[in-house]
């Protein structure tokens, strides 16, 4: 043994106190907060986050040097207390959202990324003699968007219209705001409400609390226990949307609860079906004593429909993108590329962890081809927006589709192929997190230096404004899934098992998702890189802001490059 | 075992007509209770089940029972708090961005 080697051994001593650190840290944080005061909110996450590193290195060590790792919590083992589990598919997710967490938490130090929306509210005066004429796809957004638009004309008629909403207007032209004006931007601030910018502290102890759920969900090996953690994260996550305030963000927080909540509950009935069936909820129990039958493919069906749902996979995907826009930058970087990934972590234990084979290979081409339609409806209408941060959401909708390509392709009868198949479906979603992360915190920038989203007015930001659009134009490369990036790891592994395997339909679904992403990424990137001085900043950003979305999009970008050790950890405790 | 089929039974009921209501209507209130009934359905599901033994009673199900009201009431009470800011903003119980026509409430 090479001293490396000893220290690594050292450094790896398994206690269950580590697991429980990683989810009691957050928590305990969250609550200091609410005794010290908002002040102490960025000191008290950043510790918490340094401690949550620490936990989660020595998860990764312990199931690096020692395979899969059982913690009996309080000392009671599996059928009487409630045992935790790290295998190295949720150390892989943990390490994800440990990454992603820290550069989220070094990011909201410094910004002002929650005032975002409500510049482009109260502060852009409608152009009406615009030229293009926006076609937007979905109908809800369009009233949306017309409601946003209105709201910035006098209050009397914004009032009067949001009280009409529900009549869908079909061919009207939406003014859209072309640039913004450098005085009005800057008067914004002072105008906000003063409990909205109050309550902003807020996002400390609600995201500590939403990182403590997650941390919970992956280290959990218990159906219930499951669906605990996924409320734990929805709770916190609807006020997180909401933090800008404003009608608007309201509903999509309303909106969000909703759809989440009676998720959940379709997952809880499936698992309570589940129970009610073998008797047990523990997942390696369960995987041993599970018999098909019509209860449990009626509780699968519910789980299913349940965490599609949350995945916002089509056709449930429609709550997604509203959802997104209306929220803060770095909450729709959160949402998208964490609480997403923890409906799919879940999918992914069920599917091949605990449901009966038989129905698999055929249902899961079900799955495939939803995931198929998602990702070319979803890049699409991405390529149909108007706004930089509707058309980021979408392309969320087109890769979650991608991620479900992993289920038919897994489900194969080779082994060593379907391990191939999970190994670049959980890739390709780690460098997700990474990029889409990175993309969201870009699109917060753009939206605080220019006071608006919309594409025109990115025309000559790049002269300008070029760190975060290079950034951007990084994380697409992982987005889009060309070399080096993780992305291209996770296609390659993919197409070449379903070139392998004989499925030979998936790779041309592959190549048309990744041809429309690259088609959305370079109608951001095209208008940027004008030569054209027409581009107003009405703000700066401070050089953390752009550094830290820089580095993440590197880091998407070189994962592909580094690929060997998580591949491998990959394989600790696999079901393959 | 009958007294189990009775339950599931109606659960099953409740919860579609739950979920039929939370799809359905526009009013937030509804939406609201709505989503509780679905959530005692289930519970009501789980109360059944753990009679389902003719000689013992499985304890389990209450536990899972009790944290699931805890959880609905903490649903409950945001979902509560969030529809009252939305009338205060929009001056109406519906969401703000909502197309019901195109049967895209949620």
């Amino acid at each position: 043994m090479n001293p490396l080697e000893i220290a690594l051994d050292i450094y790896a001593q398994s206690h269950p106190l580590w697991a429980a650190l990683a989810v009691l840290l957050p928590l305990l944080a969250a609550i200091l907060i609410f005794i010290f005061g908002r002040r102490s909110g960025p000191l008290l996450a950043f510790a918490a986050m340094v401690g949550i590193l620490i936990s989660v290195s020595k998860l990764v060590a312990q199931v690096w040097m020692k395979g899969a790792q059982e913690y009996a919590v309080g000392g009671w083992i599996a059928p009487l207390g409630i045992g935790w589990y790290a295998d190295g598919l949720s150390v892989l997710m943990l390490s994800m959202t440990a990454i992603v967490g820290s550069f989220i938490t070094l990011y909201a130090l410094k910004s002002k990324f929650l005032l975002t929306p409500l510049l482009q509210r109260e502060d852009l005066p409608p152009v009406s003699d615009s030229e293009q004429e926006v076609k937007l796809l979905p109908p809800p957004e369009k009233s949306s968007h017309e409601a946003s638009s209105e709201e910035s004309k006098s209050p009397p008629e914004a009032v009067e219209n949001l009280k009409y909403p529900l009549v869908p207007v079909p061919d009207e032209k939406l003014p859209v705001p072309v640039e913004a004006s450098n005085k009005e931007a800057e008067t914004s601030n002072s105008s906000l409400p003063f409990d909205k910018a109050g309550s902003l502290f807020l996002f400390w102890p609600l995201w500590l609390l939403l990182w403590s759920g997650l941390n919970a969900l992956f280290l959990s090996a218990d159906l219930f226990n499951w669906f605990i953690t996924l409320e734990i994260v929805t709770l916190a996550a609807v006020p997180l949307i909401i933090l800008s305030g404003g009608a608007n963000a309201l509903g999509a927080g309303m909106r969000y609860l909703l759809v989440a909540l009676s998720a959940s509950l379709l997952y809880l009935l499936g698992v309570v079906l589940l129970y009610g069936a073998v008797g047990t909820l523990d997942v390696k129990s369960l995987a041993l004593e599970i018999q098909s039958g019509p209860t449990i493919w009626m509780a699968m069906f519910l789980i299913i429909l349940g965490l599609l749902t949350k995945m916002a996979v089509f056709p449930l995907h429609v709550w997604l993108p509203p959802t997104l826009f209306r929220a803060p930058a770095v909450v729709s970087a959160l949402l998208s590329a964490l609480v997403i990934k923890a409906a799919f972590y879940l999918l992914l234990r069920l599917w091949f962890e605990v449901f009966p084979t038989e129905l698999l290979p055929q249902s899961s081409q079900i799955l495939g081809v939803l995931g198929a339609i998602a990702m070319i409806l979803g890049a699409w209408q991405a390529l149909q927006q108007s706004r930089l941060k509707m058309l980021v959401a979408y392309s969320v909708v087109a890769q979650v589709g991608f991620l479900l390509l992993l289920f038919p392709l897994a489900s194969g009868t080779n082994e060593a192929w379907s391990l191939t198949a999970w190994k670049g479906g959980i890739y390709f979603a780690l460098s997700h997190a990474f990029a889409i992360a990175a993309m969201f915190m870009v699109v917060g920038n753009i939206w605080q230096v220019l006071g608006t989203d919309s594409l025109d007015s990115l025309r000559g930001l790049g002269r300008h404004y070029p760190t975060s659009l290079i950034t951007f134009a990084l994380a697409g490369v992982s987005i889009v899934g060309l070399p080096p990036s993780g992305g291209f790891l996770g296609n390659w592994l993919l197409l070449t098992v379903a070139w392998k395997s004989g499925q030979w339909w998936w790779i041309g679904i592959i190549v048309i998702g990744s041809l429309l992403a690259a088609a959305y990424i370079i109608k951001v990137l095209k208008p940027a890189f004008e030569k054209t001085d027409k581009c107003v900043l009405v703000a700066q950003t401070p050089l953390l802001m752009k550094l830290v979305p820089l580095v993440l999009a590197l880091i998407a970008l070189v994962s592909g490059l580094v690929a060997t050790q998580p591949l491998s950890l990959l394989e600790k405790g696999s079901p393959f | 075992m009958t007294q189990t089929i009775f339950f599931s039974l109606i659960a099953m009921g409740l919860f579609t007509i739950g979920l039929y209501v939370l799809l359905v209507e526009a009013h937030l209130l509804r939406k609201i209770m709505a989503f509780n009934i679905m959530g005692s359905s289930v519970f009501l599901l789980l109360i059944g089940l753990a009679a389902r033994y003719p000689l013992a009673i499985d304890l389990l199900p209450y536990a899972m029972v009790l944290i699931g009201m805890v959880i609905m009431v903490s649903f409950t009470a945001l979902a509560l708090m969030l529809a009252r800011r939305i009338y205060r903003e929009t001056g109406q119980m519906c969401l703000p961005d909502s197309n019901t026509e195109t049967g895209e409430s949620l």
